[in-house]
């Protein structure tokens, strides 16, 4: 009788009814969030000032804006945005067969903020891409490339420049953006 | 008298803590440059972490009447202080007794819900 009992009470300390219990909860936040709350990097301004050579003078290229500049920073996409829209009633227009250049100091302004490569993340790479490149402009200074940019010449046609443009830029402690300053950049005639 | 009480009460509590069937889940992290946390199927907890290229083997006991189990697999993909919550679109399927093999990779659909 005692050892009956003694088997019972054995086989219920190993019984197999383990169950596993999920300690987690999780929270329904969506996108990314960081636990840091210092201001983080996320801006790069420029003037660009396309020009060309008519003779010895430097003249400057007149156009509404210039489209789908492509940034790279340490050789990594950055963004690809469009300068400012442009007034240029007030400038003394020289036209060219191409062209309509000023003498005039002209520049357009940039302002370039980080993107992600795609709008729409689908695969677990992609979001890892997103997660790796979007802090890792850490504090410190990085090259920073324009790679190519298209303006509109006087027939209304588009021309793709590729500069190669290279500068430096430093990033700083809780700021949320660098001026590069004014990149002149010589396109053909 | 006492026999005849004990005898069949013992025969009835033996069924009654037999073991059940081992199920197994093995997951594998191939997503490169983060780790992956707190990874849960069917709110079955997998891992608390898992870098590039760790791999986890989960066990689970339970009756076979609580399976198949179908889900998805849901995990914090982390990178530094940054994470994004994450499911993958697909739904895994876990049979009674069986091993289900899960490989997170660069090309596995995922969705931030």
């Amino acid at each position: 009788m005692k050892n009956i009992s003694f088997i019972i009470i054995a086989l219920l300390f190993v019984a197999c009814g383990k169950q596993d219990y999920s300690p987690y909860t999780y929270s329904n936040e969506g996108g990314i969030y960081s636990s840091i709350e210092k201001i983080k990097f996320r801006e790069i301004l420029f003037t660009l000032k396309p020009y060309t050579m008519v003779g010895n003078k430097k003249k400057y290229v007149v156009s509404d804006s210039i489209k789908n500049i492509v940034v790279k920073i340490n050789d990594k996409p950055w963004a690809i945005v469009n300068s400012f829209p442009v007034a240029s009633s007030q400038l003394l227009i020289e036209p060219t067969p191409t062209w309509n250049l000023t003498e005039q100091n002209f520049a357009y302004a940039v302002v370039a903020p980080f993107q992600s490569a795609k709008t729409t993340l689908t695969t677990a790479g992609e979001y890892a891409a997103l997660l790796s490149n979007f802090f890792i402009l850490e504090n410190g200074t990085y090259f920073c490339r324009i790679e190519s940019f298209e303006i509109r010449q006087k027939d209304g046609k588009m021309q793709i420049i590729k500069p190669y443009l290279v500068t430096v830029v430093d990033v700083k402690d809780n700021v949320r953006n660098a001026y590069l300053g004014e990149l002149e950049v010589q396109i053909p005639n | 008298m006492k026999k005849a009480i004990i005898l069949p009460l013992f025969v009835v509590l033996l069924s009654c803590v037999s073991c059940v069937e081992d199920s197994y889940i093995n997951l594998n992290n191939k997503i490169g440059l983060v780790k992956i946390e707190n990874v849960s199927f069917d709110n079955i907890s997998l891992t608390s972490e898992l870098i590039p290229g760790e791999t986890r083997i989960k066990t689970i006991c339970e009756a076979e009447s609580k399976f198949p189990k179908r889900s998805q697999v849901s995990f914090y993909m982390v990178k530094g202080t940054s994470k994004v919550y994450l499911k993958t679109r697909q739904n895994y399927i876990l049979d009674y007794s069986k091993t289900l093999t899960i490989t997170l990779s660069d090309t596995t659909e995922v969705y931030n819900p």
